[in-house]
């Protein structure tokens, strides 16, 4: 078989069927030639059982095949382009339809689903109630009270969705994982309460003189309101502020010390759900009036942009806007998020989002072979991390191009780094900014020590994590997994091999069940050849074979080293776009759905004009119906 | 008695998690009151003793070839993977053909299999996907099955426990990581997060004896403690009625876990003196241990401890998470796990893949001696445990979910005939091993996951 025609950029190969909005069809010849060619495949292997004769499962597809009833009919399309990626249909295996028609009529279906009119689709989605995770708990417990406190190693691991751990489907809670909170709410409240003779301290802001007996509630009042108010991220209610009265004073009663009742009633504060979940509320009317999208309030909006940018609560500026009013206006959101990428709390921003986007938090963990990479210590683990962090900031502190993350003209490195990258004259610990030559294979993340480690196995290059990690992260277009019971290309992890890896890999894509995709990531994989297991440069692949880090695109782009590979790469949309679906999800803290085409679309084309700037991304994000509005409970029963 | 399972305790009504319990990962019990008549959860054990049941979790199945004994029956020899068990071969069982039917792709045609292995492991159920990786949904697994419904016997109704805390994203398949990690879970959404610190498990299970000398401040904070519990439950009822129908669901979790704490905090009020004797002296490192082995054992002597004490009689333990790739280069093992246990017939994949098994039969060996060298009554406290080990898949070539490699330590208080190789017909669910292993613990259920009946042969 010859493996050539699934390149035929007229027939999409299969794995586009993998991303979510592959480009759309240019010219109107092609388009109703594949629309006749969907029609013929269609009543080749689907109506006899799902048209007009039968209509098994009552599926009749006759009548919904014309090209706006694929649109109006999404749900029935969605199904078949789900039936037959899965391999459900048609049923029996003697169909006929060809692997390449298979993936033909997948992307057909999903292409023509995405080209909807965005002005008929206004869905700007639900988030659901959503509990702040470890990172999130930490950074505003420590805002909340102004003082650095040693917490949160007692929490687990928040295991996310979709990528990131500040997911609202992924964030459970369980009688152990409360336990674990209530500990450490009762533990910060011992700590933060302070009573002496003179002066009662809830942190580092908020103080009053010690009151005398039987003046405790009248004097602390005001100091438990100020607190709730800004530990629930907005004014407490009434019956919010009656009940924290009564706790305190019940506790008071009951233990006689005043130490005693302000520290459970701070622990009540941090354990109950108004701090410990991302609350956004329905407004009775809008539940009433049946409204399935409202805008979000003020505080809301405050919220969202603190925790998106900060990992972290509203400080007082975000708050004293909110109590006005006025952030539901665009200009004001964009200048804030201009001054919260400036504070020191963004570092949490690179630290979460990068840390999982780029999974710099798994690098952490990776441990290369001891024996093979004596060299790789702490602190060149330390270096190679703070380089990717210090270039992501550059990039977003000098809102430089976002398709500078493909490749730059300049980087960052300490004494230590520079001599691991073979860079000469640069000495000490402190990190400096250099400028690449021209002809460095350097610049850019994909060829930062972190990454290329991080994709590595302990003991060897992996040209297919490699390959996978960049279809993935960067491209946005992730390698279905394997088929069953397939296993994964493994590639030698022995150390002790006869041929080069090249030679090994080409041999496994030999096999028809891999070659498909292997056909993707291998040649990206292989063309980071000449950076070892910890990301060094070398000539030889185990000191015996020579390395060609050259190869050809399925795409048909040929390329000669990483730095060809990098301008190819750079010139694709898919770039852009896996950035804004990974930055959106981050930002609302929900998987995406088919609706949010519209608002990745809108960031998309802002980025284009705007030269591919940060600034355009994270405005484009901020100022997004997603981001600013929330479906309502009415809007759970749409489809 | 306490009631520790009755949702109806605090919210006045039963929560119902999901609408539609599917035909997935359910199981069905007898009416919680006959299962919590102290009577009938002790009537199989020996003397006095209380059966506990343990179940030990180690990743990327085995190599086959070298794992299942040639013979059956009581007369057969150790395979060459099963060897480190030879000072317990009497006090285990060795199955040949139990199966995991639900770890396979069925309706889910993903990839996965560790993902779905790990998930099915003790639940039985199918790992499910729903509209996106985010979504979880399994069953309840047994050692949460029992703990439900013997738990109250004890101060701790089940520990669970582990080595490495485990990845957030990018785990086996487009499943979450909750599956890798936990292999308890609590209800069909729930997975329990498991300890890894030997210090926090040793301060959980002896919390009451630690803070012995300040027991009074202690009683004064449980009631300070219940009221901010009663606190936060009406905070969250009132929020519950204000939020749309799907977020009442996490309130719910919420809730449930409130629930959870009051319980546990009654459990704490009662301390115990001859525990303290049984800590004095007794050597926690404060950090968790960088050997991987030192680790390990720590964390296996506490849940002896635990068994010992009886603290709790249900224990989960993860020597590692599913699809490690961990190298173990103390025995000589560079790469990693997971990759060796692709072994397409490379012999040294195969030699490497073996000696990780070996290392991890040597430790579950270690653990049955422990639990062998402590006598209680006239038997051992082995002969009153059910100590399981599995993995998420069988041959780690194929990724198979028939014929697991799967033993079983103990007598479960005298009702196991041990010291044999049962080789049970091809696709034996493991559910039914299960279903028996409840039955010795003290809790009647008519099936488990996808159990078709008691696994008889145990009794010999």
């Amino acid at each position: 078989m010859n493996r050539g025609n699934s390149l035929n950029p007229s027939i999409p190969v299969a794995f586009l069927a993998a991303t979510l909005w592959s480009a759309g069809v240019t010219d109107a010849g092609q388009a109703s030639e594949q629309f006749s060619h969907f029609k013929t495949l269609l009543s080749q292997h689907c109506t006899r059982c799902h048209g007009e004769q039968q209509q098994k499962a009552s599926i009749n597809f006759t009548r919904h095949w014309g090209n706006d009833a694929l649109y109006q009919n999404r749900e029935l399309w969605e199904l078949a382009a789900e039936m037959l990626s899965e391999r459900e249909m048609p049923p029996d295996e003697t169909s006929g339809l060809s692997e390449v028609q298979r993936a033909f009529m997948i992307d057909f279906i999903q292409e023509r689903l995405d080209e909807f009119d965005c002005a008929d689709v206004s869905r700007p989605g639900r988030v659901l109630l959503r509990r702040l995770n470890r990172n999130e708990y930490i950074n505003t417990v420590r805002d909340l009270f102004r003082t650095e406190l040693k917490i949160g190693a007692e929490l687990p691991v928040d295991p996310g969705g979709y990528g990131f751990d500040n997911v609202d489907e992924a964030l459970s809670i369980s009688g152990t994982l409360l336990t674990k909170y209530l500990e450490s709410t009762k533990r910060i409240a011992r700590e933060v309460v302070r009573v002496s003779e003179e002066q009662i301290n809830i942190g580092s802001q908020l103080s009053v003189p010690t009151p005398k007996a039987g003046k405790e509630l009248r004097t602390v009042r005001r100091l438990l309101h100020r607190l709730a108010n800004r530990a629930y991220r907005r004014p407490a209610s009434e019956t919010e502020k009656n009940r924290l009265e009564e706790l305190f004073t019940e506790s008071l009663d009951e233990t006689g010390s005043l130490e005693n009742a302000l520290e459970l009633t701070v622990q009540a504060i941090l354990s109950s759900p108004q701090f410990l979940f991302h609350l956004e509320i329905d407004s009775a009317q809008a539940v009433e009036a049946g409204t399935a999208v409202r805008r979000l309030n003020s505080y809301e909006v405050a919220s969202r942009l603190s925790y998106f940018l900060w990992s972290s609560m509203p400080d007082e500026t975000l708050f004293s806007l909110a109590e006005q009013g006025k952030l539901t206006d665009p200009r004001i959101i964009r200048a804030q998020t201009r001054r919260m990428l400036n504070d020191a709390r963004f570092s949490a921003f690179v630290d979460n989002f990068t840390g999982q986007w780029l999974e710099l938090r798994r690098f952490e963990q990776i441990q290369p072979d001891p024996d093979l990479f004596p060299e790789f210590d702490d602190a060149l683990r330390h270096a190679m991390a703070k380089e990717t962090r210090l270039f992501f900031e550059a990039i977003v502190r000098e809102n430089r191009s976002i398709l500078e993350l493909i490749d730059a003209d300049f980087a960052f490195v300490n004494g230590r780094l520079a001599k691991h990258y073979g860079i000469p004259g640069v000495d000490g610990n402190s990190f400096r900014r250099i400028a690449l030559s021209e002809d460095s294979p350097l610049g850019g993340v994909l060829t930062q020590g972190s990454i290329l480690t991080l994709t590595s196995h302990p003991n060897r290059t992996s040209p297919v994590n490699r390959g996978k990690w960049i279809l993935e992260r960067i491209l946005g277009t992730p390698p279905p997994p394997p088929p069953l019971d397939v296993p994964e290309l493994e590639e030698g992890e022995d150390g002790v091999s006869f041929r080069s890896l090249r030679l090994q890999l080409e041999q496994h894509r030999s096999n028809p069940d891999c070659a498909a995709c292997h056909a993707k990531m291998d040649p990206i994989g292989l063309a980071f050849e000449n950076f070892d297991a910890i990301g060094r440069w070398r000539d030889l692949e185990d000191n015996k074979f020579p390395i060609k880090p050259s190869g050809r695109l399925p795409s048909g782009e040929f390329f000669d080293g990483p730095r060809e590979l990098k301008a190819i790469l750079k010139n694709r949309e898919g770039v852009a776009r896996s950035l804004i679906k990974n930055m959106m999800t981050y930002a609302l803290g929900r998987g995406l759905a088919y609706y949010d085409k519209c608002a990745i679309d809108d960031i998309f084309d802002r980025l284009v004009s705007e030269d591919y700037r940060f600034s355009a991304l994270i405005d484009g994000i901020v100022s997004s119906e997603p981001f600013l509005m929330q479906g309502t409970e009415v809007e759970e029963t749409q489809p | 008695m306490r009631s520790v399972n009755s949702p109806s305790v605090l919210t006045g009504k039963a929560i119902s998690r999901r609408a539609v319990l599917r035909g997935v990962g359910t199981a069905i019990a007898l009416p919680m009151l006959d299962a919590m008549i102290p009577a009938r959860a002790v009537a199989r054990t020996s003397a006095n003793s209380p059966v506990r049941m343990a179940f030990i979790f180690a990743p990327n199945g085995a190599y086959m070839p070298a794992w299942t004994p040639e013979n059956a029956g009581v007369r057969y020899e150790l395979s060459e993977l099963l060897k480190p068990l030879q000072p317990v071969k009497d006090d285990l069982i060795v199955f040949t053909n139990l199966a995991h039917h639900n770890a396979r792709q069925n309706d889910d045609p993903t990839a996965g299999a560790h993902s779905r292995g790990v998930g099915t492991f003790l639940t039985g159920a199918q790992s499910l996907l729903d509209e996106g990786e985010a979504k979880i949904r399994l069953g309840v697994s047994v050692d949460q099955f029992a703990a439900q419904r013997i738990g109250q016997l004890t101060r701790h109704a089940s520990m669970q426990i582990g080595i490495s805390e485990g990845k957030s994203t990018g785990c086996d398949g487009p499943y979450s990581c909750h599956y890798s990690n936990s292999i308890s879970w609590k209800d069909e959404i729930t997975p329990v997060p498991k300890e890894i610190n030997p210090r926090r498990v040793f301060e959980t299970l002896f919390a009451n004896e630690l803070q012995h000398e300040a027991a009074q401040r202690a009683a004064k904070q449980s009631t300070q403690q219940k009221s901010l519990l009663d606190f936060i439950l009406a905070d969250a009822k009132r929020l519950r009625g204000q939020v749309g129908k799907r977020d009442q669901l996490k309130l719910d979790e919420y809730l449930n876990s409130i629930r959870d704490v009051e319980v546990q905090i009654e459990q704490l009020e009662t301390g115990s003196a001859e525990h303290l004797g049984l800590i004095a002296g007794y050597d926690v490192p404060e950090e968790i241990p960088e050997s991987y082995e030192e680790h390990l054992q720590i964390m296996s002597d506490l849940m002896v401890l635990a068994f010992q004490a009886d603290l709790t009689r249900v224990a989960t333990f993860m020597f590692e998470n599913a699809q490690s790739s961990r190298s173990y280069p103390f025995i000589g093992v560079k790469g990693s796990h997971h990759g060796y246990s692709h072994y397409q017939e490379d012999l040294d994949k195969i030699e490497n893949y073996k000696r990780v098994t070996t290392y991890h039969m040597q430790q579950f060996s270690r653990l049955l001696q422990k639990l062998k060298s402590i006598p209680e009554g006239d038997a051992t406290l082995l002969d009153n445990c059910m100590v399981m080990f599995g993995s998420e898949i069988g041959d780690g070539d194929r990724h198979s979910h028939d014929n697991l490699p799967i033993l079983l330590g103990g007598r479960g208080g005298g009702a196991i005939a041990s010291r044999r190789h049962i080789e049970l017909d091809r696709e034996t669910p493991v559910c039914n091993l299960y279903l028996s292993m409840l039955r010795y613990a003290g809790v009647d259920a008519i099936e488990f996951g996808d159990s078709t009946g008691e696994l008889t042969e145990l009794e010999g």
